[in-house]
Order: C-alpha cells, then sequence, then structure tokens
C-alpha cells in the first residue's frame, strides 16, 4: 500500500492552486479598457512593491511579538542584587546560574515527563476520538460539538475540579475504586500518581482542540483513497497507518506542536491542582518560573528561565516538523 | 470600502492615542505631570461640590487643592463610602482608588517610575515589601506627615499601636504606617473536644495543643486532630507562626532552627506528623481541603488566619460556641503571637505628602476601621477600634482573649528575602507532613544553611 493513490488528483490540485494563487502581477490578466485607463501608470509594479505593502505588517508584528521577546531576552542579562535595586548588567550570569542549579535540571526532567506524557496521551485520546467523531453520522453529529465543552471551561477551574475529584478522602475517583473494593492512592499526596493526575489533568483541558485539528484534517481527506485501499483489500490498521496518519500528518504536526507548547508553559494546570508538589514532584520548568519570579521576585532570572523555555519550544518545533516529514505524502 | 477604511483608520488611531496616554490623568512626561494634574481641575471640586463647604474643615486642616490617587491590594480594606467621607469632610481633596489585587503594585511603580510617569500618591501594599519601595525610592519617609499627626490630632494619632511604626522603620526613616493586620488563631470543634474530655478553651501553650491532639486521637474520634495546609504557596504561615510562638529567633525571614524554640518547632510538627496527628495527606491540602474539613465537622483543630471565622460562623448548624470555639494561637517559653500587616506610604511621586497623609489618617480613624470589618477587612491596630463595641456585630468571636493576644502580637518576621525563605520552608514542612526519618536536629542541620545562603 502506498500512499501515493490516484496521483493524478495529487498533481493537478496544485498546479490550479499555483495558477490562482500565485499569479504574478506582471501576467498578462484581460483587463477591461475602463481599468487599462484608470491604472496606467500605477505605482509598485517594481521589485520593491511586496516589501512595501508587507513592511506595515511586518512592523505591527514585530512590535506586537517579537520585541516583548527580545526585551525579555535583553533583560535577563541584568540583576538586581536586593527587590527595588537598580538592575545592573551581569551578562550571562543568570543562565550560567540556571544550569548550574540542580533544581533546574530537576524541573527540565520533570518538564521532560510532563510533556512526553502529555503528548503520548493527548495524541492518543485525541486520534481515537477524532475517528469516532469521523464517523459519527446523523443524530450523533451533536457530539463533535460536544466535544469541545472542555475547552470552554478555564485550565485552573479544571484542575480545582480535578482536585476534587482526585481528593484521596473524599474524591469520586477512590468512591468508585471502593465500590469494586480497590483502595484507591492519595493521588494528590503521593509524589508516584501526583504527576500522573496532572498530565491527565492537562490532556483533558487540551484535548478538544487536539481533536478539532485532526477532525478537521480526517474531513479534507479524500474519500476516494479510503474507497481505493478497500478495493486494494487494506485492512483497518493498513489504511490508517498507510493512508490516514500520512494524509493526516500537517493535522498531527500542529497537534503535537500546540500540546508541546501547551504543557511546556503550561501553569494553570499545575498551580491550582499541586502548586508543583507533593515535595516538588510536579514542579515543571513553568512553575519554577513561577516561584523564581512571583514568590522569589527575582524576575531577571526569570526571564532567563523563559528564554530557555522559548529555546526549548522553538528546538521542539523544528523537531516535530522534521520527523513528520518522513511521514509526509510526498507532493 | 473608503468609509470603512476611514472607520479603521480613526479605531486604530484611537487605540495608538490610547496606548501612548496613560490611563489615569498621569502623562508621559514626569516632572510636569504632578504639578498639573491638580492644576488641571482646579475649581472642578468646589464648584461641583459646594454643599459640602458646610460640613469641610477649616481649609489649613485639609491641605491645599489636590487630587490624590491611591493603590491599594485589596477592596476589602476599604468600605463603602470611605473616600466620599474623606471629600465631603476635606472638598479640596479628590480621591481616585485602584483596587491592585494582582500584588503586582511594587513592579508597577517600578515600571511607571521608569517610563516617568505620574505615581500614585498614596500605596497599600504588604508591610515585607516596604523595604524593597524604599530601596527603589518610591516612597517618602513618614516621620514629618507622623510627627504632624501627634500635633494637630494626639488622640486619634495616641490610639495607632506603636506596632504599626514600629515595623515600619528602618534605614534612618519611618516608610509607612501598618493599620491592619491578619494574624493567626486555633479553632477547635466543641463536640469533638467534649468527647475527648479536653478543655479546648483553656488551651494556652504548644504542649497543651499537643496533648488535646493527643487526647483526640486516644479518644477513638473519627475526627483528624489537627488540619492543615501544606499544598506549596498556601501553608507557610502555620510554620513561621510556630517558629514565633515557640521563641525561635529570626533573622529577618530567617528562623533560627538551631536554636531552642526551633528545635522544638520542629519535634512537635515532627511528632504530631508520627503519631497520625497530623495527616500525611494535608501535603495536598489548600485552603479549600483544610477548611473544608474542619468546616465539616471531620477535624478538631486548625490554625487559620483570624478571618476565616467569619466564613465559619456563617455555616449553618456549626454555631459559635456550640460548634466551634477559637482560642489565640498558642506559645512556648518567651515566644509570642504574630501579626501580619499590610501597610500604608506615601510615594515619592506625590507633591501632596501632607494631604495623602489625611487619607491615610482618615483610613486609620476608628469609623473607618469598624467599618472596614464589617466589609471583611482584618483585625487594625488601633486599640480604640478594637474595643469599639461596634467589632461585636460583625466579629462576635473576637473575644478578650484574642484582642489582648492581638494587641500583644509581635510584627511578621519579614526581610527581603521573604519569598525565598518561603519557598524553603515551604520544603521542609512538605517533608514533615508527608512523614520522614530525620530528626529535627537533622532537618535544622539540612535547612538552616539553605536559608542562611538566602
Amino acid at each position: 500500500m502506498t500512499p501515493t493513490l490516484e496521483p493524478e488528483t495529487q498533481a493537478k490540485r496544485p498546479s490550479l492552486t499555483r495558477k490562482l494563487l500565485f499569479r504574478s502581477p506582471r501576467s498578462k490578466s484581460p483587463k477591461s479598457p475602463k481599468e487599462s485607463a484608470a491604472q496606467p501608470a500605477m505605482i509598485g509594479q517594481g521589485k520593491l512593491t511586496p516589501y512595501m505593502f508587507s513592511f506595515p505588517a511586518v512592523l505591527v508584528v514585530s512590535a506586537v511579538l517579537a520585541y516583548p521577546v527580545l526585551a525579555g531576552i535583553y533583560q535577563s542579562l541584568f540583576r538586581a542584587d536586593e527587590i527595588g535595586l537598580p538592575e545592573e548588567w551581569v551578562g550571562f550570569q543568570n543562565y550560567s546560574d540556571l544550569f548550574n542549579d540542580g533544581d533546574f535540571y530537576a524541573a527540565l526532567w520533570r518538564t521532560a515527563i510532563f510533556v512526553g506524557g502529555s503528548l503520548v496521551v493527548g495524541l492518543t485520546l485525541g486520534l481515537f476520538f477524532s475517528f469516532a467523531l469521523f464517523r459519527a453520522v446523523g443524530g450523533l453529529r451533536w457530539m463533535r460539538a460536544a466535544t469541545l465543552a472542555p475547552y470552554l471551561i478555564s485550565n485552573v477551574a479544571a484542575a480545582v475540579m480535578f482536585r476534587l475529584i482526585f481528593n484521596g478522602d473524599l474524591g469520586v475517583i477512590n468512591n468508585w475504586l471502593g465500590y469494586i473494593g480497590i483502595e484507591g492512592p492519595a493521588w494528590l499526596a503521593d509524589t508516584r500518581w501526583s504527576m500522573v493526575v496532572v498530565i491527565f489533568s492537562q490532556v483533558w483541558t487540551d484535548l478538544p482542540l487536539t481533536i478539532l485539528l485532526l477532525l478537521g484534517g480526517l474531513m479534507t481527506i479524500d474519500k476516494s483513497y479510503f474507497d481505493a485501499a478497500l478495493v486494494d483489500g487494506a485492512s483497518p490498521w493498513k489504511r490508517a497507518r498507510h493512508v490516514t496518519i500520512p494524509l493526516l500528518a500537517p493535522q498531527i504536526v500542529v497537534s503535537t506542536v500546540w500540546l508541546s507548547y501547551s504543557t511546556l508553559t503550561g501553569l494553570g494546570v499545575v498551580l491550582a491542582l499541586t502548586g508543583g508538589g507533593p515535595l516538588g514532584s510536579t514542579t515543571t520548568l513553568a512553575m519554577e518560573l513561577y516561584n523564581t519570579a512571583f514568590r522569589r521576585l527575582e524576575f531577571n532570572q526569570a526571564l532567563a528561565m523563559a528564554t530557555v523555555i522559548l529555546v526549548l519550544n522553538a528546538l521542539l518545533t523544528l523537531l516535530y516538523v522534521r520527523v513528520s516529514r518522513r511521514f509526509q505524502v510526498p507532493g | 470600502m473608503g468609509k470603512t477604511h476611514l472607520i479603521a483608520a480613526a479605531v486604530t488611531l484611537a487605540f495608538v492615542v490610547a496606548a501612548c496616554g496613560s490611563s489615569d490623568g498621569g502623562s508621559a512626561e514626569p516632572a510636569a505631570a504632578p504639578a498639573a494634574a491638580p492644576a488641571a481641575e482646579p475649581a472642578a471640586a468646589p464648584a461641583a461640590e459646594p454643599a459640602a463647604a458646610p460640613a469641610a474643615e477649616p481649609a489649613g486642616e485639609c491641605g491645599e487643592e489636590v487630587d490624590l490617587l491611591i493603590f491599594s491590594s485589596r477592596d476589602y480594606y476599604q468600605p463603602p463610602d470611605l473616600w466620599e467621607g474623606l471629600m465631603e469632610r476635606c472638598p479640596n481633596i479628590s480621591v481616585k482608588v485602584q483596587v491592585e489585587s494582582n500584588d503586582d503594585i511594587l513592579q508597577q511603580l517600578q515600571r511607571m517610575n521608569d517610563a516617568g510617569q505620574r505615581l500614585p500618591d498614596v500605596i497599600q501594599d504588604d508591610t515585607f515589601l516596604i523595604e524593597a519601595y524604599q530601596n527603589a525610592g518610591l516612597i517618602l519617609d513618614h516621620t514629618e506627615q507622623k510627627d504632624r499627626w501627634e500635633a494637630d490630632d494626639p488622640d486619634t494619632y495616641n490610639d495607632i499601636l506603636p506596632i504599626a511604626w514600629e515595623e515600619n522603620t528602618f534605614n534612618d526613616g519611618i516608610w509607612g504606617t501598618s493599620l491592619t493586620a491578619n494574624f493567626d488563631v486555633i479553632y477547635y470543634n466543641v463536640a469533638v473536644c467534649e468527647e475527648a474530655g479536653v478543655d479546648c478553651a483553656g488551651i494556652a501553650t504548644l504542649d497543651e495543643f499537643r496533648d488535646a491532639l493527643r487526647a483526640v486521637k486516644a479518644s477513638g474520634s473519627d475526627a483528624i486532630p489537627l488540619s492543615a495546609q501544606a499544598l506549596p504557596g498556601t501553608g507557610i504561615t502555620t510554620l513561621k507562626t510556630f517558629f514565633s510562638a515557640a521563641g525561635a529567633p529570626f533573622d529577618g525571614a530567617v528562623p533560627d532552627m538551631q536554636s531552642e524554640g526551633g528545635l522544638y518547632t520542629l519535634q512537635w510538627f515532627l511528632d504530631a506528623s508520627n503519631e497520625g496527628l497530623l495527616p500525611s495527606q494535608a501535603i495536598s491540602w489548600g485552603e479549600d481541603e483544610a477548611r473544608g474539613a474542619f468546616a465539616g465537622q471531620r477535624a478538631a483543630f486548625i490554625l487559620d488566619g483570624f478571618t476565616v471565622a467569619g466564613e465559619f460562623n456563617e455555616i449553618p448548624g456549626f454555631n459559635l460556641g456550640e460548634g466551634w470555639g477559637v482560642v489565640p494561637s498558642p506559645t512556648a517559653g518567651s515566644g509570642n503571637q504574630i501579626s501580619n500587616a499590610r501597610t500604608w506610604a506615601i510615594t515619592s511621586g506625590t507633591d501632596h505628602p501632607y494631604e495623602a497623609m489625611l487619607a491615610i489618617r482618615h483610613v486609620g480613624s476608628v469609623e473607618q476601621l469598624v467599618a472596614a470589618a464589617g466589609n471583611g477587612s482584618v483585625p487594625m491596630r488601633n486599640s480604640a477600634a478594637l474595643q469599639d463595641p461596634g467589632l461585636d456585630e460583625f466579629w462576635p468571636f473576637f473575644n478578650a482573649n484574642l484582642r489582648a493576644a492581638y494587641e500583644g502580637s509581635d510584627s511578621v518576621p519579614a526581610g527581603l528575602n521573604g519569598g525565598s525563605v518561603e519557598v524553603e520552608l515551604e520544603k521542609l514542612w512538605g517533608e514533615i507532613v508527608a512523614g520522614t526519618d530525620m530528626t529535627a536536629q537533622e532537618l535544622a542541620d539540612k535547612y538552616q544553611p539553605i536559608l542562611d545562603g538566602l
């Protein structure tokens, strides 16, 4: 089974799209005599024209997005001896301290578990639910909308809800386990379980968007691919492995990037659910950043940490894009 | 399309203008703003409220025409009509208040100062941050205004407990006035105490408290002996209260755990944890779980802030006296209770320190402090207000013992490294609550160097 079924379709669509979208401004498109008369010497037909038109947008985006990031990186090169005292240039001292701090590596390791766990669980559940919802027909289509419900709830509120659900004494999870004769653990007080609960809660809050992305991707796949695979006698697993997943690769990458970003920078769930405890077992980089900035009031050091998270995010995104190319359909 | 573009351009321009300007009447030009602000609308205030003039104080006592901008950290410190009362009494003073409840007033002022914006005239923030404000040159020395208050109105001045000034006295100045402070108390479940045969209302020492917990455990009661918060970020006040109560000396915010009081505190909690008096699950308990356990009558005792009493008092069927009672947090040796204050300070950005102090004096009046109590505020450092019968309406649980303990309480040990100290103490607290094989001495040996290095 190859992913390049019906090559004609693949070949035709881009070329048509190219004709429509990337039409040269100098192309001899037919104009009405009136148009030609109105625009005889219109400015902006030179090479700089696209740049001139893009410049305002680039400027605004730079101001809104790039400036705060660059300012944050710049500020991470300063430090105040005490709160309130003037900040002094310390170069890369904040980074040096960070990389010599054992707590940083512990937080980094916990973040890797948090991100990795959330990706595996989130993508697995996302694929499962999106496949299920893709097949939902007729009166069951309302379920597609219902799946979005968790996304409407603030992740902090969701975390508080899970704190009650996983309460060792009063939580419904342990109550249910009790009905079948199992004594549930103290989920949030036990260092072996706390990260599991945090991952579960984070995935719960992120799952709707993952499902939405994947479901959207599934709906754009040409049905003829599946028909051809069926004619070829492919099993459901082979259809998924060789047809659906390769064609869904762009959406999987976007979901992966989104989940990765959400967990790497995610603070709300951890803060409201465990506060980084018990005994620091859920203190991720974002939680450590929060403690540094808002409890220790060491803002410049926190900015150094934020910069490291930014770089990690960028590296992970590049990695995902690179890996995904292996699975993408050629062309 | 042309019209649409015109509207879009206008909206964009409006956003740009709004973004560049100061929303608080300030301006991008720092030097001009403070002076210009009062002059900008000098005639409007008296002209708008001429009727208020007869009730007003003589102009000399109310100072000059001024618009005061105040940043307050919480809304419950300000009862309804607080500032209207001041503006009626002194029509020349116009007050605008911004409640900044994100605990970032210091950072805001630093940014405003750097940007050359007009600073507020008065701020209210955690007392432990006042030194940082002073470090940054954001607040003025209070001494002159305090002395003027004493000279102008000695009666109201003398009502203020000395601690309100003392804890803001450093670096050769008095940098604020701490008019209100919360403090921790012990709440007990009356029925559980009776069942265990313990006179909980009489608990005064930490040893008596531990004996009471043991008695509850021994009575076979289903209740958790001691409910506590140990979720990171929430429960560290308990440990600090106990260190102070046991007489452990502090160096700034850092307790001396190697001291007799320090080791006593650690041993006290280790015993409580090892004997099952303090549940290990409390490591994941925040306010909701800890208070919920007590309010749900599943815990015999809880150490918590004074203001929580108001919430317990509203639980149907769990009444003060019959359901629950409250005593001051117990002490040992030379230890004492502590109270955690918020401070009002005059900023260096004001051109009207006298009028700014008038606003603080108004907040510190008996009438306003009692009204604030009804608004959910915390106890006040004002002896006349503490004895005011009007408090009984809002705080029927504020008995003579509590009042005496409050009046005699010390300041919460504080320092600029307070936040870092709390983060480390939380780790220690977590270890104790979760259960550890270490001794008190070993814990002190482990954590003291870390704290000393902060």
